[in-house]
Protein backbone atom coordinates (compact mmCIF):
# COMPACT_ATOMS: atom_id res chain seq x y z
CA UNK A 1 0.00 0.00 0.00
CA UNK A 2 1.53 3.30 -1.26
CA UNK A 3 1.11 6.41 0.97
CA UNK A 4 -0.82 8.88 0.07
CA UNK A 5 0.60 12.72 0.56
CA UNK A 6 -2.11 14.35 2.94
CA UNK A 7 -2.66 17.93 1.67
CA UNK A 8 -5.17 18.29 4.01
CA UNK A 9 -2.82 18.22 6.80
CA UNK A 10 -0.17 20.23 4.61
CA UNK A 11 -1.98 22.63 2.44
CA UNK A 12 0.49 24.07 -0.36
CA UNK A 13 0.46 27.99 -0.48
CA UNK A 14 2.21 27.26 -4.00
CA UNK A 15 1.36 24.55 -6.02
CA UNK A 16 3.02 23.55 -9.41
CA UNK A 17 2.01 20.74 -11.51
CA UNK A 18 4.15 20.65 -14.76
CA UNK A 19 5.06 17.72 -17.64
CA UNK A 20 8.89 17.86 -17.79
CA UNK A 21 10.58 16.95 -20.59
CA UNK A 22 13.78 16.51 -22.37
CA UNK A 23 14.37 19.09 -25.12
CA UNK A 24 17.76 18.70 -27.56
CA UNK A 25 18.84 21.04 -30.03
CA UNK A 26 21.43 20.46 -32.80
CA UNK A 27 22.92 24.16 -32.30
CA UNK A 28 22.18 27.44 -33.61
CA UNK A 29 22.14 27.03 -37.13
CA UNK A 30 23.83 30.29 -39.37
CA UNK A 31 19.89 31.86 -39.53
CA UNK A 32 16.52 31.01 -38.84
CA UNK A 33 15.27 29.27 -35.30
CA UNK A 34 17.32 26.07 -34.12
CA UNK A 35 15.65 22.90 -34.13
CA UNK A 36 14.84 21.52 -30.60
CA UNK A 37 12.64 18.55 -30.32
CA UNK A 38 11.74 16.91 -27.10
CA UNK A 39 12.85 13.02 -27.22
CA UNK A 40 11.97 12.07 -24.34
CA UNK A 41 8.45 10.74 -25.82
CA UNK A 42 5.73 12.55 -23.96
CA UNK A 43 7.26 13.82 -20.59
CA UNK A 44 7.07 12.91 -16.87
CA UNK A 45 5.16 14.49 -14.28
CA UNK A 46 6.96 16.88 -11.99
CA UNK A 47 4.78 18.87 -8.88
CA UNK A 48 6.62 21.01 -6.58
CA UNK A 49 4.53 22.55 -3.22
CA UNK A 50 5.58 25.43 -1.19
CA UNK A 51 3.89 23.90 1.77
CA UNK A 52 2.06 26.79 4.50
CA UNK A 53 3.66 27.95 7.37
CA UNK A 54 4.83 25.03 9.95
CA UNK A 55 3.79 26.27 13.60
CA UNK A 56 2.86 24.29 15.89
CA UNK A 57 5.13 21.07 17.51
CA UNK A 58 2.87 18.74 16.26
CA UNK A 59 2.77 19.61 12.63
CA UNK A 60 6.45 20.27 12.48
CA UNK A 61 6.73 16.34 13.86
CA UNK A 62 4.34 14.95 11.48
CA UNK A 63 6.05 16.74 8.61
CA UNK A 64 9.56 15.42 9.84
CA UNK A 65 8.30 11.65 9.91
CA UNK A 66 6.89 12.02 6.71
CA UNK A 67 10.37 13.54 5.70
CA UNK A 68 12.22 10.38 6.83
CA UNK A 69 9.35 8.15 5.31
CA UNK A 70 9.90 9.02 2.07
CA UNK A 71 13.77 7.90 2.58
CA UNK A 72 15.35 9.99 -0.11
CA UNK A 73 13.10 9.44 -2.57
CA UNK A 74 13.36 5.52 -2.29
CA UNK A 75 9.61 4.70 -1.50
CA UNK A 76 6.71 6.16 -4.10
CA UNK A 77 4.04 8.04 -2.63
CA UNK A 78 0.70 8.74 -4.40
CA UNK A 79 0.51 12.72 -4.88
CA UNK A 80 -3.38 13.91 -5.08
CA UNK A 81 -3.49 17.08 -7.57
CA UNK A 82 -5.80 19.89 -5.47
CA UNK A 83 -7.46 21.33 -8.26
CA UNK A 84 -10.82 23.33 -8.37
CA UNK A 85 -10.99 23.29 -12.09
CA UNK A 86 -12.63 19.58 -12.39
CA UNK A 87 -15.69 19.14 -14.03
CA UNK A 88 -17.89 19.22 -10.63
CA UNK A 89 -21.36 19.15 -11.16
CA UNK A 90 -23.60 22.66 -11.39
CA UNK A 91 -25.12 23.87 -8.10
CA UNK A 92 -22.51 21.11 -6.32
CA UNK A 93 -22.88 21.57 -2.85
CA UNK A 94 -21.68 18.32 -1.18
CA UNK A 95 -21.56 14.62 -2.05
CA UNK A 96 -24.83 12.58 -1.38
CA UNK A 97 -24.38 10.62 1.90
CA UNK A 98 -25.86 7.31 2.27
CA UNK A 99 -26.69 4.69 5.25
CA UNK A 100 -26.73 1.03 5.17
CA UNK A 101 -29.50 -0.85 4.03
CA UNK A 102 -31.44 -1.10 6.96
CA UNK A 103 -30.63 3.10 7.26
CA UNK A 104 -28.43 2.82 10.12
CA UNK A 105 -25.64 4.67 10.41
CA UNK A 106 -21.93 3.47 11.35
CA UNK A 107 -21.11 2.96 15.06
CA UNK A 108 -19.26 6.57 15.06
CA UNK A 109 -22.67 8.23 13.22
CA UNK A 110 -20.83 8.26 9.76
CA UNK A 111 -22.65 7.75 6.75
CA UNK A 112 -20.90 6.74 2.99
CA UNK A 113 -20.49 9.57 0.55
CA UNK A 114 -20.94 8.67 -2.89
CA UNK A 115 -18.77 10.02 -5.80
CA UNK A 116 -19.52 13.21 -7.81
CA UNK A 117 -17.71 12.63 -10.84
CA UNK A 118 -17.82 9.04 -12.60
CA UNK A 119 -16.29 8.94 -16.07
CA UNK A 120 -14.75 5.19 -17.21
CA UNK A 121 -12.37 4.76 -20.07
CA UNK A 122 -14.74 3.71 -23.29
CA UNK A 123 -12.98 1.06 -25.91
CA UNK A 124 -9.72 0.39 -26.66
CA UNK A 125 -6.81 2.29 -24.49
CA UNK A 126 -3.40 0.75 -24.75
CA UNK A 127 -0.35 1.48 -23.92
CA UNK A 128 1.19 4.65 -25.39
CA UNK A 129 -2.12 5.82 -26.95
CA UNK A 130 -3.24 9.83 -26.83
CA UNK A 131 -6.44 10.15 -27.65
CA UNK A 132 -9.31 7.59 -26.46
CA UNK A 133 -12.83 7.68 -25.37
CA UNK A 134 -14.75 8.18 -21.94
CA UNK A 135 -18.44 8.10 -20.96
CA UNK A 136 -19.73 10.30 -18.36
CA UNK A 137 -22.67 9.01 -15.74
CA UNK A 138 -22.45 11.58 -13.33
CA UNK A 139 -20.84 15.22 -13.37
CA UNK A 140 -20.40 17.45 -15.48
CA UNK A 141 -19.06 17.81 -19.28
CA UNK A 142 -15.42 18.04 -19.65
CA UNK A 143 -13.90 20.89 -21.60
CA UNK A 144 -10.37 20.05 -21.51
CA UNK A 145 -7.52 21.03 -19.37
CA UNK A 146 -8.74 18.82 -16.95
CA UNK A 147 -6.51 16.24 -14.88
CA UNK A 148 -7.59 12.97 -14.50
CA UNK A 149 -6.08 9.36 -12.98
CA UNK A 150 -6.39 5.66 -14.47
CA UNK A 151 -5.44 2.83 -12.00
CA UNK A 152 -3.75 0.39 -13.26
CA UNK A 153 -1.88 -3.05 -12.21
CA UNK A 154 1.32 -2.31 -13.03
CA UNK A 155 1.95 0.87 -12.53
CA UNK A 156 -0.89 2.23 -10.05
CA UNK A 157 -2.34 5.85 -10.35
CA UNK A 158 -0.83 7.50 -12.90
CA UNK A 159 -1.72 11.44 -13.97
CA UNK A 160 -2.91 12.36 -17.34
CA UNK A 161 -3.82 16.26 -18.78
CA UNK A 162 -6.40 16.13 -21.32
CA UNK A 163 -5.36 18.71 -24.20
CA UNK A 164 -8.54 18.80 -26.30
CA UNK A 165 -11.78 17.55 -26.35
CA UNK A 166 -12.31 16.39 -30.01
CA UNK A 167 -15.77 14.97 -30.41
CA UNK A 168 -18.81 15.02 -28.07
CA UNK A 169 -21.71 12.13 -28.67
CA UNK A 170 -24.17 12.67 -25.64
CA UNK A 171 -22.13 11.44 -22.85
CA UNK A 172 -19.13 9.90 -24.96
CA UNK A 173 -16.14 12.34 -25.24
CA UNK A 174 -13.39 11.87 -27.40
CA UNK A 175 -9.97 13.31 -26.01
CA UNK A 176 -6.52 13.89 -26.64
CA UNK A 177 -4.34 14.33 -23.70
CA UNK A 178 -0.80 13.80 -22.78
CA UNK A 179 1.52 11.61 -21.16
CA UNK A 180 0.55 9.21 -23.60
CA UNK A 181 -0.36 5.92 -21.54
CA UNK A 182 1.75 4.52 -19.14
CA UNK A 183 0.17 0.92 -19.48
CA UNK A 184 -2.62 -0.69 -21.02
CA UNK A 185 -6.39 -0.03 -19.62
CA UNK A 186 -9.19 -2.33 -19.54
CA UNK A 187 -12.74 -1.13 -21.64
CA UNK A 188 -14.44 0.17 -18.08
CA UNK A 189 -11.36 1.36 -16.28
CA UNK A 190 -12.80 4.18 -14.08
CA UNK A 191 -10.93 7.54 -15.28
CA UNK A 192 -10.85 9.65 -11.61
CA UNK A 193 -11.72 13.61 -12.22
CA UNK A 194 -12.57 13.66 -8.68
CA UNK A 195 -9.66 13.03 -7.04
CA UNK A 196 -6.65 12.97 -9.81
CA UNK A 197 -2.81 11.98 -8.12
CA UNK A 198 0.10 10.09 -9.80
CA UNK A 199 2.66 7.69 -8.24
CA UNK A 200 5.62 10.14 -7.27
CA UNK A 201 9.00 9.82 -5.36
CA UNK A 202 10.94 12.41 -4.12
CA UNK A 203 12.66 14.82 -6.35
CA UNK A 204 16.68 14.00 -5.78
CA UNK A 205 17.11 17.63 -7.20
CA UNK A 206 15.51 18.99 -4.27
CA UNK A 207 15.89 16.79 -1.58
CA UNK A 208 17.55 19.04 1.30
CA UNK A 209 14.32 21.74 1.00
CA UNK A 210 12.12 18.58 2.36
CA UNK A 211 13.57 19.48 5.81
CA UNK A 212 12.31 22.46 7.65
CA UNK A 213 14.50 24.74 8.77
CA UNK A 214 13.15 25.86 12.18
CA UNK A 215 13.42 29.74 13.09
CA UNK A 216 12.07 31.32 16.33
CA UNK A 217 9.57 30.78 18.02
CA UNK A 218 9.04 27.48 16.73
CA UNK A 219 8.11 27.24 12.74
CA UNK A 220 9.31 26.49 9.66
CA UNK A 221 8.11 26.32 5.77
CA UNK A 222 9.39 23.19 4.06
CA UNK A 223 9.04 22.88 -0.04
CA UNK A 224 8.35 19.55 -1.81
CA UNK A 225 9.00 18.60 -5.04
CA UNK A 226 8.18 15.07 -6.49
CA UNK A 227 8.37 13.37 -10.22
CA UNK A 228 7.17 10.43 -11.35
CA UNK A 229 8.43 7.27 -10.91
CA UNK A 230 8.43 4.18 -12.78
CA UNK A 231 9.79 1.43 -10.71
CA UNK B 1 15.52 4.41 -44.08
CA UNK B 2 12.40 2.09 -44.03
CA UNK B 3 8.81 3.64 -43.80
CA UNK B 4 9.88 6.99 -42.88
CA UNK B 5 10.01 9.67 -45.60
CA UNK B 6 12.16 12.71 -46.68
CA UNK B 7 9.46 14.67 -45.16
CA UNK B 8 9.21 13.33 -41.89
CA UNK B 9 13.09 12.80 -41.12
CA UNK B 10 13.40 16.85 -42.34
CA UNK B 11 10.98 18.07 -39.60
CA UNK B 12 12.39 19.74 -36.75
CA UNK B 13 9.03 18.84 -34.68
CA UNK B 14 9.01 14.75 -34.59
CA UNK B 15 11.31 14.00 -31.93
CA UNK B 16 13.22 10.85 -32.60
CA UNK B 17 12.70 7.61 -30.52
CA UNK B 18 15.96 5.16 -30.16
CA UNK B 19 15.71 1.36 -29.73
CA UNK B 20 18.21 -0.79 -28.45
CA UNK B 21 17.70 -4.90 -28.55
CA UNK B 22 20.35 -6.94 -27.01
CA UNK B 23 19.23 -10.76 -27.85
CA UNK B 24 20.54 -12.27 -24.35
CA UNK B 25 18.75 -15.21 -22.61
CA UNK B 26 16.27 -12.52 -21.12
CA UNK B 27 16.48 -10.13 -24.20
CA UNK B 28 16.79 -6.21 -23.13
CA UNK B 29 14.22 -3.72 -24.45
CA UNK B 30 15.15 -0.02 -24.02
CA UNK B 31 14.18 2.80 -25.89
CA UNK B 32 15.01 6.46 -25.40
CA UNK B 33 12.17 8.07 -24.12
CA UNK B 34 10.17 7.80 -20.91
CA UNK B 35 7.28 4.99 -19.82
CA UNK B 36 6.65 1.94 -21.63
CA UNK B 37 6.91 1.24 -25.73
CA UNK B 38 5.50 -1.44 -27.06
CA UNK B 39 6.59 -2.88 -30.28
CA UNK B 40 5.37 -5.15 -32.31
CA UNK B 41 7.34 -8.15 -33.20
CA UNK B 42 9.34 -8.25 -36.65
CA UNK B 43 12.60 -9.28 -38.18
CA UNK B 44 15.03 -8.03 -35.28
CA UNK B 45 13.05 -8.36 -32.36
CA UNK B 46 10.97 -11.52 -33.42
CA UNK B 47 9.06 -11.74 -30.31
CA UNK B 48 7.92 -8.30 -30.20
CA UNK B 49 7.90 -6.68 -26.52
CA UNK B 50 7.65 -3.85 -23.72
CA UNK B 51 10.75 -1.65 -24.27
CA UNK B 52 11.53 0.38 -21.22
CA UNK B 53 12.24 4.22 -21.16
CA UNK B 54 13.21 6.55 -18.26
CA UNK B 55 16.44 7.95 -18.53
CA UNK B 56 17.99 4.49 -19.17
CA UNK B 57 20.24 5.77 -21.47
CA UNK B 58 23.43 8.31 -20.54
CA UNK B 59 24.96 8.80 -23.75
CA UNK B 60 24.14 7.34 -26.50
CA UNK B 61 27.41 7.53 -29.55
CA UNK B 62 27.14 9.21 -32.86
CA UNK B 63 26.55 5.68 -34.35
CA UNK B 64 28.31 5.07 -37.92
CA UNK B 65 27.77 2.34 -40.35
CA UNK B 66 30.64 0.51 -41.44
CA UNK B 67 31.39 0.31 -45.08
CA UNK B 68 33.77 -2.72 -46.65
CA UNK B 69 33.51 -4.81 -44.17
CA UNK B 70 35.68 -1.82 -41.49
CA UNK B 71 35.61 -2.83 -37.98
CA UNK B 72 33.72 -0.29 -36.00
CA UNK B 73 32.99 -0.26 -31.86
CA UNK B 74 30.74 1.88 -29.89
CA UNK B 75 30.13 2.38 -26.53
CA UNK B 76 26.76 2.84 -25.40
CA UNK B 77 26.77 4.71 -21.86
CA UNK B 78 23.65 3.50 -19.27
CA UNK B 79 22.61 4.92 -15.87
CA UNK B 80 24.68 2.56 -13.75
CA UNK B 81 21.41 2.66 -10.77
CA UNK B 82 18.74 1.48 -12.75
CA UNK B 83 17.70 -2.43 -11.50
CA UNK B 84 18.06 -3.23 -15.22
CA UNK B 85 21.38 -1.92 -16.14
CA UNK B 86 22.78 -3.59 -13.25
CA UNK B 87 21.19 -6.80 -13.80
CA UNK B 88 23.27 -6.49 -17.19
CA UNK B 89 26.07 -5.58 -15.41
CA UNK B 90 26.23 -7.94 -12.73
CA UNK B 91 23.94 -11.11 -12.83
CA UNK B 92 23.90 -11.54 -16.67
CA UNK B 93 27.20 -10.35 -17.25
CA UNK B 94 28.33 -14.01 -18.78
CA UNK B 95 25.34 -13.68 -21.27
CA UNK B 96 26.44 -10.26 -22.47
CA UNK B 97 28.93 -11.01 -24.05
CA UNK B 98 28.94 -12.14 -27.51
CA UNK B 99 25.08 -11.53 -27.42
CA UNK B 100 24.02 -9.72 -30.52
CA UNK B 101 22.78 -6.21 -30.46
CA UNK B 102 20.51 -4.18 -32.26
CA UNK B 103 20.19 -0.25 -33.03
CA UNK B 104 17.05 1.31 -34.45
CA UNK B 105 15.08 4.64 -34.89
CA UNK B 106 11.76 5.97 -35.65
CA UNK B 107 9.91 9.29 -35.38
CA UNK B 108 7.47 10.26 -32.94
CA UNK B 109 4.62 12.38 -35.14
CA UNK B 110 2.80 15.05 -33.05
CA UNK B 111 0.72 12.97 -30.94
CA UNK B 112 3.74 11.07 -29.73
CA UNK B 113 2.96 8.10 -31.97
CA UNK B 114 5.52 6.60 -34.08
CA UNK B 115 5.47 7.40 -37.90
CA UNK B 116 6.84 4.46 -39.18
CA UNK B 117 8.02 0.76 -38.01
CA UNK B 118 11.53 0.56 -36.35
CA UNK B 119 14.09 0.98 -39.17
CA UNK B 120 16.62 -1.33 -37.41
CA UNK B 121 20.03 0.19 -38.93
CA UNK B 122 22.83 -0.81 -36.93
CA UNK B 123 23.98 -4.34 -35.36
CA UNK B 124 26.75 -5.27 -33.41
CA UNK B 125 28.30 -8.19 -31.02
CA UNK B 126 28.37 -6.80 -26.72
CA UNK B 127 31.70 -7.08 -25.23
CA UNK B 128 31.65 -7.35 -21.28
CA UNK B 129 30.04 -3.95 -20.06
CA UNK B 130 32.14 -2.02 -17.42
CA UNK B 131 30.94 0.02 -14.74
CA UNK B 132 32.33 3.61 -14.02
CA UNK B 133 31.90 6.06 -11.08
CA UNK B 134 32.35 9.92 -12.09
CA UNK B 135 32.34 12.71 -9.78
CA UNK B 136 33.25 13.85 -6.22
CA UNK B 137 30.82 15.47 -5.17
CA UNK B 138 26.81 14.64 -4.73
CA UNK B 139 25.31 13.39 -6.78
CA UNK B 140 28.09 11.13 -7.92
CA UNK B 141 27.46 10.04 -11.77
CA UNK B 142 27.38 6.26 -11.88
CA UNK B 143 27.02 4.78 -15.68
CA UNK B 144 27.57 1.02 -16.91
CA UNK B 145 29.17 1.47 -20.51
CA UNK B 146 28.86 -1.39 -23.04
CA UNK B 147 31.51 -1.72 -25.68
CA UNK B 148 29.34 -2.93 -28.78
CA UNK B 149 31.38 -3.59 -32.21
CA UNK B 150 30.41 -4.68 -35.69
CA UNK B 151 30.16 -8.27 -36.59
CA UNK B 152 32.51 -10.88 -38.30
CA UNK B 153 35.44 -9.59 -37.13
CA UNK B 154 38.03 -11.39 -34.30
CA UNK B 155 41.50 -10.65 -33.38
CA UNK B 156 44.17 -10.87 -35.99
CA UNK B 157 46.49 -14.18 -35.69
CA UNK B 158 49.57 -15.13 -37.35
CA UNK B 159 48.97 -18.17 -39.49
CA UNK B 160 50.96 -21.66 -38.51
CA UNK B 161 53.37 -22.01 -41.19
CA UNK B 162 56.93 -23.21 -39.73
CA UNK B 163 57.45 -27.20 -39.99
CA UNK B 164 58.57 -26.94 -36.31
CA UNK B 165 57.39 -29.71 -33.86
CA UNK B 166 55.35 -26.66 -31.66
CA UNK B 167 53.63 -25.83 -34.85
CA UNK B 168 53.03 -28.81 -35.73
CA UNK B 169 51.70 -30.00 -32.55
CA UNK B 170 49.44 -26.74 -32.61
CA UNK B 171 47.44 -28.39 -35.32
CA UNK B 172 47.47 -31.73 -34.17
CA UNK B 173 48.50 -32.56 -31.18
CA UNK B 174 49.83 -35.92 -31.30
CA UNK B 175 51.65 -35.96 -34.47
CA UNK B 176 55.58 -35.99 -33.62
CA UNK B 177 56.12 -35.75 -37.44
CA UNK B 178 58.14 -32.15 -37.03
CA UNK B 179 59.81 -33.30 -33.94
CA UNK B 180 63.08 -33.72 -35.33
CA UNK B 181 63.33 -30.80 -37.69
CA UNK B 182 65.42 -28.48 -35.08
CA UNK B 183 68.12 -31.49 -35.30
CA UNK B 184 68.16 -30.50 -38.84
CA UNK B 185 68.73 -27.18 -38.89
CA UNK B 186 71.43 -26.52 -36.02
CA UNK B 187 73.36 -23.97 -38.26
CA UNK B 188 70.27 -21.33 -38.60
CA UNK B 189 68.96 -19.20 -36.42
CA UNK B 190 65.45 -17.90 -36.32
CA UNK B 191 64.93 -14.52 -35.86
CA UNK B 192 62.49 -13.16 -33.17
CA UNK B 193 60.59 -11.39 -34.43
CA UNK B 194 60.52 -11.59 -37.41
Amino acid sequence: MIETFQNTLFPSVGLQWALAGTVVTGGQPISGPPPAPDISGGGWWTAQCDIKLLTSTAEIRMWRALAVRLGSGAVPIVVPVIDVAQPWPAGFTGAALVPHSDGSPFSDGSLYETGIISYAVTGDASLRATSMQVTRSMGSAIKGGEFFTLTGPTYGDRLYLIGAVTDVDGDLFSISFLPPLREDYADGTFADFQKPRCTMKLSASALSSIWPKIERPYRGQPSITFEETFS
Amino acid sequence: MTGLTQDQLRSDRNPPAWFFFMQTDTPVRIWSGVGDFRLPSDSVDTAGGVYRGLGIFVQIPSIRVPLNGAMIRHEFALSGVTAEVLRLANADRATVRGAEVFWGLTMLGPDKQPMASVAWFWNGVADTPKAARTGSQQPVTRTVSLSVGTGEVGRKQKNLWRWTGIDQRLRSPTDAFCDRVVLYNSQTTERWPT
